[in-house]
């Protein structure tokens, strides 16, 4: 054992004051909150807020619809990066293209939904477009973008401010792992290009790429500007939703809104430990 | 020796949170939240030294808001409203009283949760000097005393203010006592365009038939003017205000509102997007019926016809008109939190907004454009004058016409009941 | 043939990519766009003169941001260097790293609002500081995470190697580890500065709407329906970061190279 210096110490204590306590003590809140233990309207340790969150308030529908959102614009992003990875790779390790490519990185959540908004809404850019090509001859015959039933706004902006980050990502593996090589290596055993694409460089691909990517749809789990411009008033992310429960027009729904983060954290911390095995089988591997 | 105590204790915490990670809930866990709260409950809070205000004098109570900061929070979805506060209100404070305002935005349930949170964590001193409130806010703010008061006889400019008209006196059915300086008066009313449509449908079953004839060209907003026209419908199924003027009555509230609901459920797949959503706020109808995409638009208040006309977003055709329940009139205030930081400075704001002075430029359709809560009849000549003076509206209601049809409002439950419902048995209904 | 498919699927990439920008530009030099006019009527400077007129909002607010996102950005990205250093040398490395994934991943804006009462009780709601401490929370987290992956096996060695040759633990530091840091300091203050200035819900919930960051201005714009300040806003909040991309990937070449 070597003599213990400042750093161990400064660490230990960084590590308490920003990440351990912050964690402690606004989720031990929120927990307390949710069961009535503190607070204004807290009357004692009661249920009955996670009963009224299932019951009624369709806690239910808010995940699957949060959940379904995060795995949509992942695949979106996924499908058109590889696709771009694949075929034109070389273009964007290097060069112009790299750099406009990654232009959708520097917008933020809420520019970008303000700007899809401008663009996709009934009277918005496209509409005009197409209104002016004859394709409409009023607003109404626009097809619904913004609030829609699918959700279109909310994913093309999700893919349009992530795409990027995964099409260089690939584009990085794809050279850091060879496979270039590897592709002409099985061209030359005699395989097709597309089946050399699905055996080859898609799997190494995502394998390596698999944690990153469990990272960023729990990211998308907590997504929270875009839905909350380019959503529905129902279903919503849950963020959007405890959001709402505790800045609504009933005081008696706050204790509801921490419920909410309060499973949430739930998910998110069993996601995390799904995250950390599969990090660890990919090192041992 | 006291960093390595620190330490030892960022490992306790360390354990004690993997800890979490393999049995979520046992019960040190929560014995330590326990403790961690009670620690942040003792922690000691500064006192305000303010509570003497109330012997003070006029001058005194300026001479102490001198050179002071009040934040002010506000509802920030009106152009015109905020340019008034940032081109003259903040200007004007400044060069008259050295007060510097800060404006910071939020709506009433946003003051209300920041209120009750600083209540919840016991400080003596907030963050908010001045809000501007109404109704369910201000029933909810005094749920939870969060309110300083009474101040307003302390105002100079209070005796341009008729007290005892019942649209001061009573906000949503709840007596100020002097919590609330009024600042402004609002009319609901319907906005549409005469060039399209000839006859405008003034009751619901007339609604419901343009709704027929004519899908997915209306929609109401989530927030308080959507709510408002919610309102407007429970009275007229009531068949008229008195029915349900006074405290909240459930039993008449589950009597009138399940018809609303039905009517609503009946009829929504005829509204904007089949009813499937709703825009959260009235600035977005208002931007649609300005492109055409929806035939109606509402408004708190006479001029936003004209505004919105002479802007350029309005075609010059639109008319406002009142609904067959009447028009729903009401009051808007100025509330100062209970631990407001700078009460005297929040008092200064609230006298200089009832001034005159401000209240006629508040006024002029050229600036913000809203109706003024001083008494005429209280006011000196040139001040008369100077309201006289002020331009006329040329698209709008004007004040005299409305009056004859305005009516209260009901009390503030019945708006949190509706907000509640609509969402429960409208929105999220399957 | 085949080429000319390539170039112009390229080319729509890069429309793709670069055309809310032009938009948003366009827009913030605009004053009418009524529907169903494809470009906005009038063309003016007034939107962007305003901004230098003294006694602005969006420029104080981008004053703010910057004011928020430096000082974030260079304390957390330290701080992380020194927490990662110690974990990485830590034999429960993992759970330690699992433990700085967790505010990392959590969405900012839940987490804001289960901390509010804290920042409440001290003070330090609605206050500048608050809102930096509240973002170093997320940003501290990140950095930790980023130089994990710096301190991996072969930085390891480097260090075991300088140990192997006689120098002391702080020489290795000092020779070995800090220069091959560097450039991975400036990658981790560029994401972290990104992180700070691209951050809205934290901040409304933290600064109470009073800390008005560019974010912010831009949400109260939107939510007045003024579109022509909204996308000036936006603008300034995109080009310092389009600016440090451009020098940031610079940075990441030569580190290839």
């Amino acid at each position: 054992m070597k003599k213990p210096t400042l750093i161990p110490f400064v660490a230990g204590a960084l590590l308490l004051i920003f990440a351990v306590l912050p964690l402690l003590a606004g989720f031990g809140y929120a927990l307390l909150y949710s069961f009535g233990m503190v607070g204004t309207l807290g009357k004692g340790f009661t249920l009955e807020n996670y009963v009224q969150l299932f019951n009624k308030n369709n806690i239910i529908a808010t995940f699957v619809y949060t959940i379904f959102l995060a795995i949509i614009s992942l695949g979106l992003c996924i499908f058109l990066s590889l696709l771009i990875t694949l075929k034109f790779q070389r273009f964007f390790s290097r060069g112009i293209m790299s750099y406009l490519v990654s232009l959708p990185l520097s917008f933020p959540a809420i520019v970008g939904a303000f700007f899809f908004f401008q663009f996709l809404s009934s009277a918005g850019l496209l509409a005009r477009i197409f209104y002016q090509a004859g394709l409409i001859s009023s607003i109404s015959q626009f097809p619904n973008l913004i609030n829609d039933k699918w959700s279109i706004g909310i994913i093309a902006t999700q893919t349009f401010l992530s795409c990027p980050f995964f099409i260089l990502l690939f584009v990085n593996i794809y050279r850091n792992e060879r496979i270039e090589e590897y592709l002409h290596l099985s061209y030359t055993l005699g395989a097709q290009k597309i089946k050399a694409a699905f055996k080859v460089a898609i799997p190494v691909i995502l394998k390596k790429a698999l944690p990153t990517l469990l990272l960023y749809f729990i990211f998308k789990l907590g997504a929270y500007e875009i839905p909350l411009l380019l959503g529905r008033s129902t279903p919503e992310t849950i963020s959007v939703m405890a959001v709402r429960k505790l800045q609504r027009f009933n005081l008696a729904d706050i204790p509801q809104g921490y419920a909410v983060a309060v499973l949430y954290a739930i998910v998110v911390a069993l996601l995390l430990i799904v995250f950390f095995k599969l990090n660890r089988q990919l090192h041992e591997a | 020796m006291y960093s390595l105590n620190f330490t030892i204790h960022a490992f306790s915490f360390l354990s004690l949170f993997l800890n979490m990670f393999n049995s979520l809930m046992k019960k040190n866990i929560y014995f330590l939240f326990a403790c961690l709260l009670t620690v942040f409950f003792s922690c000691k809070n500064s006192t305000a030294p303010q509570d003497e205000l109330k012997n003070k004098s006029w001058q005194q109570v300026s001479a102490l808001a001198k050179g002071s900061t009040v934040t002010m929070m506000m509802y920030l979805g009106d152009k015109r409203a905020n340019s008034y506060m940032n081109d003259f209100v903040i200007p004007e404070l400044q060069k008259k009283y050295g007060v510097t305002l800060k404006i910071a935005g939020g709506q009433g349930n946003i003051i209300v949760s920041t209120l009750m949170a600083e209540k919840e964590a016991g400080k003596k001193e907030g963050q908010i000097d001045v809000c501007w409130i109404n109704g369910e806010t201000y029933y909810q703010i005094k749920q939870i005393d969060g309110l300083y008061g009474p101040y307003t006889n302390q105002l100079p400019n209070s005796k341009y203010i008729n007290y005892n008209d019942p649209i001061i006196k009573y906000d949503f059915q709840e007596e100020i006592n002097g919590f609330e300086t009024p600042w402004g008066k609002a009319f609901f009313n319907v906005i549409t365009d005469t060039a399209k449509i000839k006859q405008p449908p003034v009751t619901m079953q007339q609604f419901e038939s343009y709704w027929k004839a004519n899908p997915g060209r209306f929609t109401l907003s989530l927030d308080f003017v959507g709510l408002t026209l919610l309102k407007s419908w429970l009275v007229e199924i009531a068949g008229g205000i008195q029915e349900l003027d006074g405290a909240f009555d459930a039993k008449k509230y589950d009597k009138y509102s399940t018809i609303l609901w039905d009517f609503i459920n009946k009829n929504k797949k005829y509204f904007w997007k089949k009813g499937e959503t709703f825009p959260e706020s009235n600035v977005a109808i208002t931007q649609m019926y300005g492109t055409g995409e929806l035939d109606f638009s509402f408004a708190f208040g006479i001029s936003a016809v004209e505004r919105n006309v002479t802007e350029g977003l309005f075609p010059v055709t639109s008319k406002a008109y009142i609904l067959q329940a009447g028009c729903i009139h009401n009051t808007s205030y100025l509330g100062i939190p209970y631990n407001a930081p700078n009460k005297a400075g929040a008092m200064v704001v609230c006298d200089f907004l009832i001034s005159p002075e401000a209240q006629v430029k508040k006024a002029d359709i050229r600036s913000w454009g809203s109706a003024t809560i001083l008494d005429y009849d209280k006011l000196e000549k040139v001040y008369q004058d100077d309201f006289t003076a002020l331009p006329k509206l040329k698209y709008g209601l004007n004040e005299a016409e409305v009056k004859n049809k305005s009516i209260k409002e009901t009390a503030s439950t019945y708006m949190i009941k509706v907000a509640e419902d609509f969402r429960k048995k409208v929105i999220e209904l399957k | 043939m085949k080429h000319s498919f390539k170039y112009i699927a390229l080319s729509v990439i890069a429309f793709i990519c670069t055309m809310p920008l032009i938009i948003l530009l366009l827009l913030s030099f605009s004053k009418f766009w009524q529907f169903p006019k494809i470009l906005p009527q009038i063309f003016t400077t007034e939107n962007w003169a305003v901004l230098f007129a003294g006694n602005n909002n969006i420029l104080w607010s981008f004053i703010l941001s910057a004011g928020i996102a430096l000082p974030v950005a260079f304390v957390s990205t330290i701080m992380g260097f020194i927490t990662a250093n110690f974990i990485a040398n830590h034999k429960k490395r993992n759970q330690l790293l699992l433990l700085t994934y967790f505010p990392f991943a959590l969405s900012p804006v839940i987490f804001a609002v289960c901390l509010r009462f804290y920042f409440i009780k001290s003070g330090l709601a609605g206050s500048y500081f608050g809102v930096a401490a509240a973002q170093l929370i997320i940003t501290f987290p990140y950095c930790v995470i980023f130089f994990i992956s710096f301190f991996n096996e072969r930085i390891k060695q480097y260090g075991h190697l300088v140990n192997t040759l006689g120098g002391s633990n702080f020489y290795a530091f000092k020779k070995a580890i800090l220069p091959a840091a560097k450039p991975f300091f400036a990658v981790c203050f560029f994401q972290c500065f990104l992180i700070s200035w691209f951050e809205y819900g934290l901040t409304s919930i933290i600064g109470y709407g009073k800390i008005q960051t560019l974010t912010v201005t831009v949400f109260q714009y939107i939510s007045e329906a003024n579109i022509f300040q909204a996308a000036l806003s936006c603008c300034l909040l995109i080009i310092p970061p389009v600016i440090l991309l451009w020098v940031n990937k610079k940075i990441l070449l030569q580190q290839a190279h």
